[in-house]
């Protein structure tokens, strides 16, 4: 085979290749010509295909199954909705701060992940995602129990420019989770999905890298959230709920659990699932 | 100093002990075999020696160092690789691929590792089937593949448990060429557990038996051969050599 830089670019030229990058084009162009509705679809599916990225790392390609994906989805949104609104800091801190909670969730369930097989990660990420959501429904004065919280009206986007922040959210997800893919991480990710003891024996450090798996996955998900807080400019603890856990879990499944561009292909579900609703 | 050195090891499971008081050493550069009996207790010393089973007194050292309580990658960075009963692969990803999980043992960079994994595809002899995927192969290529991952992670200490197991003839006599070659050209420690009595006498220069998780013999493959109390284990108590001949 011939690996000199002059043929690197051909190698990329293929069919498929340029399909995407049509289909991409087109979709950049997108606003310019869609109405409000097919807008909200659009940024809804490509917010889904960030979060189907997110869980497909950690459960297709690490093997990791989180049934509650919608915890560190939530935990994203309520961080920015809370220093924004409560604290009055900048939305940047709040993303920031969504990172750090969850980096800390995912240690905690990643931890326990690592130790014990993977029915008690779940285990463990339900019980999470139950006590946050109890903590969200309670702590009124913090998280406006029931009625929600909403985030600044200086917030306020446009639709299309809505809709670049999450292209370029599913875009990021989706290239991160393409190169980690093909990387030393990713290798070792799909090995200790596929024989964790054989990895082990080979020297990968099984438990580190599902630590590892789960932190990527929840920081793609607290982006994800962090985002749908400014598109819905207020949220309430529905955000932790089963349905989004299952759309996303759902979605991945659809288009090829483990597969590189699983969400992208699976995203028709989601569309559908909002043309129906009207 | 030796390679490996087992002292007084014991591991019990529950009240069945299955290694009792074992002592082994290999030097650098040995084939050494273990034979026995069906349950004496081969593949669980292999585990002990890889870490997948933790021994309840004694220690096991390798290269002068403690590695009884070590985690297994730990125990794989070290050197020790190992090759299990039943070929145990990552079967949704190419051959490539899985080589490459353990050319990363010792290669960060993807280039390099990229460079050993081919390497050793090509030295088990399964050149030119990069990109097929693992399940796709037939037990013979699945055993390559298994042997070339091992030999990527680069370890000085091979551990090979029934390599030989559910070969045919021509398999087996392809096989030992390349364990020779492992040997001899990667100068790699091999430490083999086999019922193929065959491959043992033909390969190594000393054998362990265990029996009822003792050793109870050791030496080169004619001592043990000859020694009454191997042939007792293997053929039972009322078996009389003499009269068999």
């Amino acid at each position: 085979m011939d690996h000199k830089n002059s043929s690197k670019w051909k190698t990329y030229l293929t069919p498929r290749n340029m399909i995407i990058g049509i289909v991409y084009i087109l979709l950049c162009l997108m606003p310019l010509g869609a109405n409000r509705r097919v807008l909200n679809i659009a940024i809804l599916s490509l917010m889904y295909i960030g979060l189907g990225a997110s869980w497909n790392m950690l459960s297709g390609m690490a093997g990791i199954f989180s049934i509650a994906h919608a915890i560190f989805f939530g935990l994203g949104a309520y961080s920015v909705s809370i220093i924004t609104s409560r604290l009055g800091l900048h939305a940047v801190v709040g993303i920031g701060v969504g990172l750090v909670l969850n980096i800390l969730a995912a240690l905690l369930v990643g931890y326990i992940g690592s130790k014990l097989s993977g029915l008690y990660f779940t285990m463990a990420v339900i019980g999470l995602s139950q006590t946050v959501y109890a903590i969200a429904l309670q702590w009124f004065h913090v998280t406006g129990g029931s009625m929600g919280i909403s985030v600044p009206k200086e917030y306020l986007m446009t639709k299309q420019q809505l809709f670049y922040v999450a292209l370029a959210l599913a875009t990021v997800c989706m290239l991160f989770c393409a190169y980690i893919r093909r990387s030393r991480i990713g290798s070792n990710f799909v090995a200790l999905k596929e024989n964790p003891n054989l990895a082990m024996a080979l020297g990968s450090n099984v438990y580190g890298y599902r630590i590892l798996a789960t932190m990527f996955s929840t920081c793609m998900a607290s982006l994800c959230g962090s985002f749908y807080a400014f598109y819905m400019m207020a949220n309430n603890p529905e955000v932790f709920s089963g349905t989004i856990s299952i759309k996303i879990i759902m979605l991945v499944i659809v288009g090829g659990i483990g597969s590189t561009w699983a969400p992208v292909a699976g995203i028709f579900m989601v569309i559908l699932d909002e043309l129906v609703r009207g | 100093m030796a390679l490996l050195e087992i002292k007084n090891a014991t591991k019990r499971f529950g009240g069945l002990v299955a290694n009792k008081d074992i002592n082994l050493i290999i030097d650098d550069g040995d084939i050494i075999g273990l034979i026995g009996p069906n349950g004496a207790g081969k593949s669980t010393m292999f585990k002990s020696v890889m870490g997948f089973n933790r021994i309840d007194e004694g220690e096991i050292y390798f290269n002068g160092v403690p590695i009884s309580k070590m985690e297994i990658y730990k125990i794989c960075q070290l050197g020790i690789a190992c090759t299990f009963q039943q070929a145990q692969l990552f079967m949704g990803m190419t051959l490539e691929e899985s080589v490459l999980v353990g050319a990363y043992n010792r290669h960060k960079a993807k280039k390099e590792a990229i460079e050993i994994a081919r390497k050793m595809i090509e030295f088990v002899g399964l050149g030119g089937k990069e990109q097929v995927r693992i399940n796709k192969l037939n037990m013979f290529e699945r055993k390559k593949a298994e042997l070339a991952a091992t030999l990527a992670s680069e370890p000085k200490l091979l551990l090979l448990d029934e390599l030989f197991a559910g070969l045919v003839p021509t398999e087996v006599e392809l096989m030992l060429v390349l364990v020779r070659k492992i040997s001899r050209e990667l100068g790699i420690t091999l430490f083999i557990v086999e019922h193929v009595l065959r491959v043992i006498m033909s390969l190594c220069n000393r054998i362990y038996v265990l029996e009822y998780g003792q050793l109870i013999a050791s030496g080169s493959p004619e001592e043990v051969t000859s020694d009454p109390k191997v042939i007792k284990a293997y053929l039972g108590e009322d078996y009389d050599v003499a009269k068999d001949q």
